[in-house]
């Protein structure tokens, strides 16, 4: 009997969230700098073609994006959460994402701007980055059960401070005109997207986050731990770099679009974890439909509270995601044996 | 029969002193053992040698004939199950979350339990009476509660071995006692062979268990209580003088301090 209404609280829970992401997409086609509406496209001519334009050419990939960048964060923050037993982890916190941006921005670094080609690799060489980024907190911080608390969290603290200054770094020495101005790679900030930009991160996001679901329930059991997981039945070492690569991939796909959008990973899962427990089956597509509509109203309210100045995303969430961490921090000593 | 054997195993942790060196052991089919031994003696790792967490050095370890390293997890999984001695949980899973985990050695790729493998969780919560707290989490239960949804857990992963990591450490003597009534149940229901670390050489004394004694990563001796249980050996291997008494009731021996 307990199961069923379980069951039937986790559907209700997934409507929800579906109709908050369609509410948040509406909401985002309905407003920003400019005031028009998508009604507008269905009114006197000129307008419909002023509609068009500004809706469907500007307006609506760049929604797109936000909600495969929310989608994206929160479900790797989710991975990266159980793979490091870490309830702090998150692909920004952990200098993942500035691994990612560094990598990014590396191959404009060394062959120089105008080289338009160049571009085209870099969410190949953003998710070296954010490989070669995971690995070195892992590796500092020590295998997973030891160091893998407020240790881990120092080490990507520092992580994310060198990467941040080798950012800076390209950006001053190199002069690279190319780029988009230093604050989209270190706040994070997003533009419209042409269509066929958007298709190759869509489509990296989806392989990304269909992997991490496919391998959830084995993330549940790898939550408790590698060796409690390894007696269990679990394949540590595969599933372990299997959902280490697939959050890199999506992780370090939307951050060479957006730059680093920070504190979503952290914010999202939890909330969601609140609702809907812990069993990463549930939490994962929980969390993902969520991060979406997150994004997109938090990018909506960036495009519309300095209109016609646009604050970057990564503000918005920064300013909520602060304190959220530290309430987090403050409740997790609190309650868990989390060291 | 043995169901497990352990031949010639050599292992020390990486930078420190070797710990087991031309090791053997080997444990019948269907008995119930008690792995006693002062701290250091190589307990924990001979029991982690045995569930294949740890790889040893030399030798090799066979459960049921089958040689440890060549199987796969799952199928090891479905074999021989661990009780941690204290399981470290982040995520506040839910008791019955945490038994249906004992389930997925015996799950598809996709680890759905069916209405057979969440009836075996119920059945399994019964029977180490945690079926009340189910809908609570982990992390909010007491030790002696949290203890009972972990033999749930071992329970419904439905081994034929079971390895327990000093099961009683944090439970009050009367816990202990019904804990250990749990284990002696299941053991006689299902014929599993067990074998659990304890410091407590009172309570293994008394239960009629077949005892192994460590010592320096060798087997000081093994056998009944009156066999193993005597006040010279125990003075060599504890290094202190302990007096021992007859149990009234029974075969058992009481180890009193001197």
């Amino acid at each position: 009997m307990e199961t069923d209404t379980r069951t039937r609280k986790t559907i209700l829970a997934g409507a929800g969230l579906f109709l908050l992401l369609i509410v948040s997409l509406a909401i985002g086609l309905s407003f920003g700098s400019t005031r028009i509406s998508p009604l507008d496209l269905f009114r006197g001519t000129e307008t419909a073609s002023l509609a068009y334009d500004l809706i469907l050419r500007v307006r609506l990939p760049r929604i797109l994006l936000g909600a495969l960048a929310g989608a994206a964060l929160a479900g790797a923050g989710v991975a990266f959460q159980a793979i490091l037993r870490n309830p702090l982890a998150d692909p920004y916190i952990l200098g993942i994402s500035g691994g990612a941006a560094v990598g990014a921005l590396l191959p404009l670094a060394i062959v120089g701007g105008g080289i338009a080609h160049w571009s085209q690799f870099r969410p190949a060489t953003a998710f070296a980055g954010a490989v070669l980024a995971t690995f070195l907190v892992i590796r500092l911080a020590g295998p997973q059960g030891r160091a893998s608390g407020y240790p881990m969290l120092l080490i990507g603290w520092v992580a994310n401070s060198f990467f941040f200054s080798l950012i800076l770094f390209m950006e001053t020495v190199l002069d690279l005109t190319e780029l988009q101005g230093i604050l989209f790679w270190l706040v994070g900030s997003m533009s419209s997207p042409s269509w066929a930009a958007l298709i190759p991160v869509a489509l990296a996001v989806a392989a990304g986050l269909t992997w991490l679901f496919l391998i959830s329930h084995r993330l549940n059991l790898l939550s408790l731990g590698e060796e409690e997981a390894a007696n269990l039945g679990v394949r540590v070492a595969t599933v372990r770099l299997s959902g280490i690569l697939a959050a890199s991939l999506i992780t370090a796909t939307v951050v060479s679009l957006t730059g680093m959008i920070g504190f979503l990973g952290l914010m999202v899962p939890h909330i969601c974890r609140i609702f809907l427990g812990s069993d990463h089956r549930i939490l994962l597509p929980g969390a993902v439909l969520f991060g979406a509509s997150f994004l997109v109203l938090a990018d909506t309210l960036a495009r519309v509270l300095a209109a016609p100045a646009e604050i970057p995303v990564g503000v918005i969430t920064a300013m909520a995601g602060g304190p959220f961490f530290l309430w987090l921090y403050r409740a997790q000593r609190g309650t868990t044996r989390f060291e | 029969m043995n169901s497990v054997i352990a031949r010639k195993l050599a292992f020390g942790y990486e930078g420190g002193p070797a710990i087991f060196h031309d090791f053997d052991l080997s444990i019948p089919a269907g008995s119930f053992s008690i792995l006693l031994g002062p701290n250091g003696s190589g307990k924990t790792t001979l029991l982690r040698i045995l569930s294949g967490a740890i790889v040893p050095a030399a030798g090799e370890v066979r459960l049921f004939d089958q040689p440890i390293n060549r199987m796969p997890a799952s199928e090891r999984a479905k074999l021989v199950a661990v009780l941690p001695q204290e399981s470290r949980v982040v995520f506040p899973f839910t008791a019955r979350q945490i038994v249906l985990m004992g389930r997925a050695p015996h799950l598809g790729f996709l680890g759905f339990p069916g209405k057979a493998d969440r009836e075996i969780a119920v059945e399994s919560m019964r029977a180490t009476d945690c079926i009340g707290f189910a809908s609570r989490r982990i992390t909010e239960l007491s030790s002696g509660e949290r203890q009972r949804v972990y033999l749930a857990r071992a329970l419904a992963q439905r081994p034929r071995i079971l390895l327990l990591d000093e099961p009683t450490t944090f439970l009050d003597l009367s816990h202990q006692i019904r804990f250990f009534e749990l284990l002696e149940n299941w053991h006689r229901r299902e014929g599993i062979t067990i074998l659990a670390v304890s410091h407590d050489v009172t309570l293994a004394g008394l239960r009629g268990h077949r005892l192994i004694l460590l010592n320096q990563g060798r087997v000081a001796a093994e056998g009944n209580a009156d066999q193993v249980l005597t006040e010279s050996r125990l003075q060599e291997v504890y290094g202190v003088k302990v007096r021992i008494l007859k149990d009234p009731a029974g075969v058992g021996r009481i180890v009193l301090p001197p």
